[in-house]
């Protein structure tokens, strides 16, 4: 589904701050693959969602998606495909919509710009529908701004809007790290089966180890703007925290002194 | 009468304006400078048309080159990048030598004696004429209504509250702003178009300052309306605009102050005005604090 | 909802303020005055026009007169001319064109004189000089292009080439600017345009004349006559005339003008008034363009720019020091 080759991209060249991000990246990714992604901070690991998702284009490489090259094609065309949820509830809603009106625009991403009513009769009942699953009382709170909603449901309004016009590709960029334990674990849920109901072909970032490892068929490591590590199946099935932590030392060639790595359980 | 109804008429008119300025302030969250210039771009097509025996076609002609200048004020912030204030300045800037030359290369073109909107048919009279200028408001609040509930409206308010997300969405958000741009200076073209033919002539000056009038009316009408939903922004940017009108009216009447002291005296009641729901809140607030005092004492 | 409550209160008090009629009607009449911004020009006319009556006999008991301005504000214009009509005022006096020209279109039974507009068949302010329509009169002060520049001429001979600078958005300058152009072309004089959009650009588009002209013609135009000084100053340093088309150009440091005086068009405005009030009909008083013109030279901006004066101009000529 997804393709990325020999991706690169440094930025502010020929600056005190350049900075190489991406460093010759290649993975690929089959439809319905779920990859968790970790590393360091400053590893690329957001910067790589960003290039996938069109906020710059790279210096070097390629991308495709369902077989179409995506490499050179604008943002807003991407997300046509493209599903996208943010560390930030803000960034993902339109404040001063309501919780209606913003599905209805996150749905319309298949359709062509018209001057039709937005929200339809037959489209409310199935934005209903859909939000009744999650067991969170949204469905009754359609007509509220989402403005209004703690950060836990707008992060789940925000995954129905990126999941509902059923994208090629979900990218999610530690979307439950700004969340309590609590809500952060349902929000976990609700992502699992979304994606496992869809078939959708998912790359999340996280900083818990012990998720990464849970959720998913596949996990990839990052570190400098490479790729270092990338297990699935058995091995990842078997691998404990403290054998990864050894395999990432050895491959980065660093001393562990991510606290968030070392600390989250 | 002919004050109270004139400010009804003339708030009525200059209430497309706030209209206009609503929809880029507030919807869109873009400071449009543009205004000054395509107030004056409608007023000059008008009277032009006017002049030349029709006046109908005049007002939608007004309403296309509003749009026009719209337009490229709104390709200057999203294809050259130009910073919004700029765009609207230059946009504005440029207007002038235009509308120059639609006048005629002259600074006022009359429509003393021409057939207008507002004498056409029967009877001119202050009725006709307020009518003819409340039809006019409520039909395009009806038809911003409206197209703020179709996908390209919800769109256009969607950008001007997070426009990463729109562009998550799909949507072409440089299209959608250039768009919602067009329309706002629309209306106020539509605004500038009507005034003509009310008030029976075109000055190239017209225009100068129109858009704090627009501001001033939309933030009126909010202090009272509130900012709940975008209907209830388009009926208090309409409200707002006639309150002004009055308290210039007012201000007027008082024969106290000396001519020259008139900006003033309006400033100072838009002022009291603005201030009145503070005011109620402090008095609540107080209220709150004296009963909590006296329940504290019983216990 | 609390809102909204004051709302309606705020209305209602706008409304009843705004709608109760104002003095009885008693036999004192009312005069308003209506002028769109304030100037030196606009204050010399609103003067001469209020002095004039009260010469005439208007005191202050007989005559009230409710003057007003709308500072520069357009949108204010439509206001104060509705103002004027609901207070029932006995006569309307309007300075200048925009002012007149909103009055004019309340269409009332008010009779209306309107003082110094530059072309008041032109702006569409009445359909004919000699029997004015539309209840109103006036006085028009079309700057005799012809006589200034002959005046010229004599005080600063062998000009060949003219700037000429003025603001493109007042009707009056753009008229007198045309009138200039004919003469120029006739007489085989070269003239160059320095257009000024506002007062803040005046200097630069006076420089750009310097080293291309001989002398600068300044129209009646309200933005280059606000900016006057800063020209004069340049138009001395190079030590060329200025020409203005007012007396109060002159007063800030203009060579020279042939003018009628401002406050003059206000007390022929006046007399107008007095015969409208005293009953002749509107229609009687035919418009008028004042002529009976004044040269005014400013004595040391003539010294500055080496221009000597003979007796016999001192003597016709308004000198100011």
């Amino acid at each position: 589904m997804l393709k990325i080759i020999n991706a690169s991209k440094i930025f502010s060249l020929g600056t005190p701050n350049e900075h190489l991000a991406l460093d010759k990246i290649s993975v690929t990714l089959p439809p319905g693959d779920f990859v968790t992604i970790i590393g360091s901070n400053g590893a690329g690991k957001s910067t790589l969602m960003n290039g996938i998702s069109g906020s710059f284009w790279l210096d070097e490489g390629n991308i495709s998606l369902d077989g179409m090259d995506i490499t050179f094609v604008k943002e807003h065309k991407r997300a046509k495909l493209i599903g996208r949820l943010f560390q930030d509830p803000m960034k993902g809603t339109a404040p001063s919509l309501t919780i209606e009106e913003n599905l209805a625009l996150a749905y319309s991403r298949k359709k062509k710009m018209s001057l039709s009513i937005a929200v339809q009769k037959k489209e409310r009942e199935f934005f209903k529908d859909a939000l009744s699953e999650f067991n969170m009382g949204l469905e009754d709170r359609m007509h509220t701004k989402v403005g209004l909603l703690s950060g836990g449901q707008r992060q789940v309004v925000t995954l129905l809007m990126a999941t509902i016009a059923l994208p090629k590709l979900l990218l999610l960029d530690e979307h439950t790290a700004a969340l309590d334990p609590a809500t952060a674990q349902k929000v976990l849920e609700i992502t699992s089966s979304i994606v496992s109901k869809n078939k959708l072909t998912t790359m999340m970032i996280t900083h818990n180890i012990q998720s990464a490892l849970k959720m998913g068929n596949r996990t990839i490591m990052m570190n400098e703007g490479k790729i270092i590590l990338d297990i699935s199946g058995e091995e990842r099935g078997k691998i404990t925290i403290p054998e990864l932590m050894e395999m990432y030392s050895k491959k980065a060639n660093v001393d562990l002194d991510d606290d968030n790595i070392l600390l989250s359980k | 009468m002919t004050l109270l109804i004139g400010s009804l008429q003339l708030g009525l008119i200059y209430g497309l304006l706030a209209l206009g300025v609503y929809i880029a302030f507030r919807i869109l969250s873009i400071p449009d400078l543009t205004a000054d210039g395509s107030f004056t771009l409608g007023l000059a097509v008008s009277a032009v048309l006017t002049v030349a025996g029709h006046p109908i076609l005049g007002i939608f002609a007004a309403l296309v080159a509003g749009a026009v200048a719209g337009t490229i004020t709104g390709l200057l912030q999203t294809k050259m990048k130009v910073h919004p204030i700029l765009a609207g300045i230059i946009t504005m800037t440029g207007l002038y030598s235009i509308n120059l030359f639609i006048m005629g290369v002259s600074s006022n073109v009359s429509l003393i004696g021409n057939e207008t909107i507002f004498s056409m048919g029967a009877n001119a009279s202050n009725i006709t004429k307020t009518l003819i200028a409340a039809i006019i408001s409520v039909i395009v609040f009806m038809i911003l209504m409206w197209f703020f509930k179709t996908q390209l409206g919800l769109s256009i308010r969607a950008t001007g509250n997070n426009e990463d997300m729109v562009r998550a969405s799909s949507i072409n958000v440089d299209r959608v702003k250039i768009i919602a741009i067009a329309i706002s200076n629309s209306c106020v073209a539509l605004s500038g178009a009507v005034l003509a033919q009310y008030q029976g002539f075109a000055d190239i000056s017209s225009g100068v300052g129109i858009m704090v009038i627009g501001l001033a009316s939309v933030i009126i009408g909010e202090v009272f309306l509130g900012k709940r939903s975008v209907t209830l922004g388009f009926a208090a940017a309409i409200i707002g605009s006639i309150v002004y009108r009055f308290i210039i009216a007012l201000a007027l009447r008082s024969s106290i102050f000396p001519a020259y002291a008139l900006k003033l005296v309006s400033a100072f009641i838009v002022a009291m005005a603005l201030s009145i729901p503070v005011i109620k809140k402090n008095m609540q607030q107080r209220k709150i604090i004296r009963e909590g005092r006296k329940s504290a004492k019983n216990y | 909802m609390k809102k909204i409550i004051a709302l309606v209160v705020l209305l209602v008090v706008l409304f009843s303020a705004v709608a109760c009629t104002s003095q009885e009607k008693s036999d004192t009449l009312t005069v308003g005055i209506i002028q769109l911004t304030d100037n030196g020009a606009f204050t010399d006319m609103r003067e001469g026009f209020i002095n004039r009556l009260r010469e005439l006999g208007y005191t202050e008991d007989k005559l009230i007169i409710v003057e007003k301005s709308a500072q520069g504000d357009m949108s204010n214009l439509n206001s104060i001319c509705q103002e004027m009509v609901n207070s029932g005022v006995d006569l309307v006096a309007t300075i200048a064109t925009p002012a007149s020209q909103a009055m004019v279109n309340m269409n009332t039974d008010i009779p209306v004189i309107f003082i110094s507009v530059g072309d008041p068949t032109g702006a569409g302010i009445i359909s004919n000089m000699e029997k004015p329509d539309k209840n109103a009169t006036g006085t028009s002060n079309a700057i005799p292009v012809d006589e200034m520049f002959k005046m010229a001429d004599s005080l600063t001979p062998g000009i060949e080439t003219y700037g000429i600078l003025y603001n493109t958005s007042e009707k009056n300058s753009v008229t007198t600017v045309e009138k200039a152009k004919v003469y120029f072309d006739t007489n085989g004089i070269q003239y160059v345009e320095a257009v000024v959009p506002d007062s803040s650009e005046v200097q630069q588009a006076t420089q750009s004349l310097i080293g291309k002209v001989d002398a600068i013609f300044v129209p009646n135009d309200s933005k280059v006559q606000a900016a006057m000084p800063q020209v004069a100053d340049i138009a001395k340093t190079a030590q060329i005339p200025v020409y203005g088309s007012s007396a109060v150009m002159v007063e800030s440091g203009a060579f020279a003008t042939i003018s009628i005086s401002d406050i003059e068009i206000g007390a022929l405005s006046a007399d107008m008034a007095d015969q409208v009030l005293k009953g002749t009909q509107i229609d009687q008083i035919p418009a008028i363009t004042v002529s009976n013109f004044t040269t005014v030279i400013n004595k040391e901006t003539a010294s500055e720019i080496g221009v000597e004066l003979s007796k016999d101009i001192l003597s016709t000529a308004t000198i100011i020091e």
